[in-house]
């Protein structure tokens, strides 16, 4: 009973309040601070989301741009330690901007454009369908100014596997003698991003200034990698 | 009606405690994916610090290939670097280097630092450990290390195609002589037997572009091979080992043999190997057997088509040729053929020479029955 009573009590205030329409709206000062406070709310909540997609997408671009970089960097060291054959080295001038060139390990060719973006649809300025384009080819090595084929037309070589992904380019493709006997040196650049998201985007090989990242608006589509190696031939 | 008036909204200070769990679910979103993306860039370089570890332990077995550097050596040092020039710096305080593996006395300061060492495990460099330390990337700024360690078994040295020999009467060996290798060696066999599996399983490997080295279809069965207990037979032995139907350079052939004794035990059988020119005139095959009046230029000239050329394991002076078990080696013959159309196959096996006019050579036509005096042949092209 006791119970009963003060429950009675605790609502009764509430049923007299609905019961007579003794509800009061907001003032337009309330409307006015609850609307600011809102709309910083959503502009912080707003910036935070954009903020942490751009910080996941460059994430992603850091980790896939790498992982084609290492790729690169192990296929072209296994192939001068295990194939036994005659490594061509891969430092072209800056006569060859532009071309596809081609360089052979043994029997493996390497066929590349520098500089420019991989793209899936039609290449525009700066672009190309291919990049790198690896082939195992028994036949003699292609030379690298009669090769015949352009790799910004996507006119790989049969069976030729491209190894970068759309919009990255090859920014360093550079396989040379050491100073040191039986050693070659691997450096490999690969760089993601449009030309409007990049320093010097189209240089290469070291010519000229360094292939960057901007950085600010386009910051998450933009990555580069870089990895120096150095590998002595196993067989030969 | 009673429901809508019933609905109340919230209070001020609840969607303030909303807002607060939303930034701090927020705020706890943006630390992750900030975080992530540090330890990407510090993935990045942890990727190329163990790219300069193996570059260092490239450095060192390029050192060792050259006899520069000593792996059973002492260590006169703990800890060690190698350069690009491939200078040994002793001192691990002086080694340095950028992300491109240029080496530095002093740490770089534009870009990242490498420290690398190596240091030899067991008191000796066949075994050692690659130290790489440097400052990671993020506000935490502490250092990452970077171990390689690599055991050098059992010398670090290319695996290198055996130097093709040289022929001591001025045979030719042709362009591509440069590219010896050995199309087949069967020279660590027991010593008094060849292995027939070696034979029958040979698959001769295409030294260079344009030749089409291939055993013969057919030239070996189950029956014939090596095995030597079959009556005479002059294709036992055979095999067309080395054919070009684009590019033929040259070759070189050796063979080594046990000389049988001349007791009629084994009817004087002298191992032999014959050789056949394909298709064009080699120039510089020697006979070793010239001194014997060995009538094989019956043949041989002018060595074309399938015209027999011979070397058989005589002693090279016929007044020795009666040496009991005494293993001989037949010369390397080298011989060249710069038409682009040539080749040769071979024969092996044991000859029984005509004896009729001395010490004269005989042909071969009669091949015996033993295979005990084959010790190695070897065939380079």
């Amino acid at each position: 009973m006791i119970q009963l009573n003060l429950a009675y009590k605790r609502i009764k205030p509430i049923k007299k309040k609905i019961l007579t329409g003794t509800n009061e709206g907001f003032t337009i000062i309330e409307l006015m601070l609850a609307s600011v406070l809102f709309s910083i709310v959503l502009v912080i909540l707003t910036y935070g989301v954009v903020r942490i997609t751009d910080i996941y997408y460059r994430g992603v671009a850091i980790t896939t741009t790498q992982n084609v970089a290492r790729n690169i960097v192990t296929d072209v060291s296994q192939t001068i330690e295990f194939s036994g054959g005659q490594v061509g080295t891969a430092d072209l001038g800056a006569s060859y901007a532009g071309q596809t060139q081609a360089f052979c390990i043994g029997n493996r060719a390497y066929y590349y454009q520098l500089g420019y973006e991989m793209v899936g649809g039609t290449p525009g300025i700066d672009q190309g369908k291919d990049a790198l384009v690896v082939l195992d080819n028994d036949s003699a090595c292609p030379n690298p100014t009669t090769i015949g084929i352009d790799l910004k037309d996507g006119s790989i070589p049969s069976g030729g596997q491209e190894m970068l992904q759309p919009h990255m380019r090859l920014s360093k493709f550079m396989v040379t003698k050491s100073t040191i006997a039986n050693l070659y040196n691997i450096d490999i650049q690969v760089t993601y991003g449009s030309d409007d998201s990049l320093n010097n985007p189209t240089n290469y090989n070291g010519i000229g200034n360094a292939v960057t990242c901007i950085g600010g608006i386009n910051t998450q589509y933009c990555a580069t990698s870089e990895l120096n190696t150095s590998v002595a031939m196993r067989v030969e | 009606m009673k429901k809508e008036l019933n609905h109340r909204g919230d209070t001020l200070v609840e969607v303030l405690i909303a807002t607060v769990i939303i930034g701090f679910v927020l705020i706890g979103g943006y630390v992750a994916v900030n975080h992530n993306e540090t330890v990407e860039l510090q993935s990045q370089e942890r990727s190329v610090a163990l790219q300069l570890n193996q570059t260092q332990v490239e450095r060192l077995r390029a050192l060792v290939s050259n006899g520069t550097f000593s792996l059973t050596s002492t260590p006169t040092t703990t800890q060690l670097c190698v350069n690009e020039n491939g200078n040994v710096i002793e001192e691990a305080d002086k080694c340095y280097f950028d992300s491109k593996g240029n080496w530095s006395s002093e740490p770089i300061t534009s870009g990242i630092s490498y420290q690398i060492t190596l240091s030899a495990v067991n008191g000796t460099w066949n075994q050692v450990k690659v130290n790489n330390n440097w400052l990671e990337t993020g506000s935490s700024g502490g250092q990452s290390t970077a171990i390689l360690a690599y055991h050098f078994y059992p010398t670090p040295q290319a695996v290198s195609a055996p130097t093709g020999p040289t022929d001591p009467n001025g045979g030719v060996c042709g362009a591509y002589y440069t590219h010896l290798q050995p199309q087949f060696s069967d020279e660590f066999f027991t010593d008094t037997k060849l292995d027939a599996s070696k034979w029958t399983s040979w698959n001769p490997i295409v030294p260079y572009d344009g030749v089409e080295g291939y055993y013969g279809t057919g030239s070996f069965s189950a029956t014939d091979g090596l095995d030597l207990t079959a009556t005479y037979n002059n294709g036992q032995f055979s095999g067309e080992a080395i054919r070009s139907n684009a590019l033929f350079g040259g070759g070189c052939v050796e063979v080594e043999a046990y000389i049988p004794p001349n007791d009629g035990s084994q009817d004087s059988c002298w191992p032999g190997l014959e050789i056949y020119p394909i298709g064009s005139t080699p120039t510089g095959m020697n006979d070793p057997t010239d001194d014997c009046s060995y009538p094989e230029g019956t043949n041989n000239a002018p060595y074309s088509g399938w015209n027999t050329y011979a070397i058989v394991l005589t002693p090279f002076e016929c007044t020795s040729f009666y040496v009991d078990d005494v293993l001989q080696s037949g010369f390397p013959d080298c011989f060249s053929d710069s038409s682009g159309s040539g080749g040769f196959a071979w024969y092996i096996g044991l000859e029984n020479p005509t004896m009729a006019d001395g010490f004269s050579c005989g042909p071969l036509t009669n091949f015996c029955t033993s295979d005990d005096y084959f010790h190695s042949i070897k065939v380079w092209e």
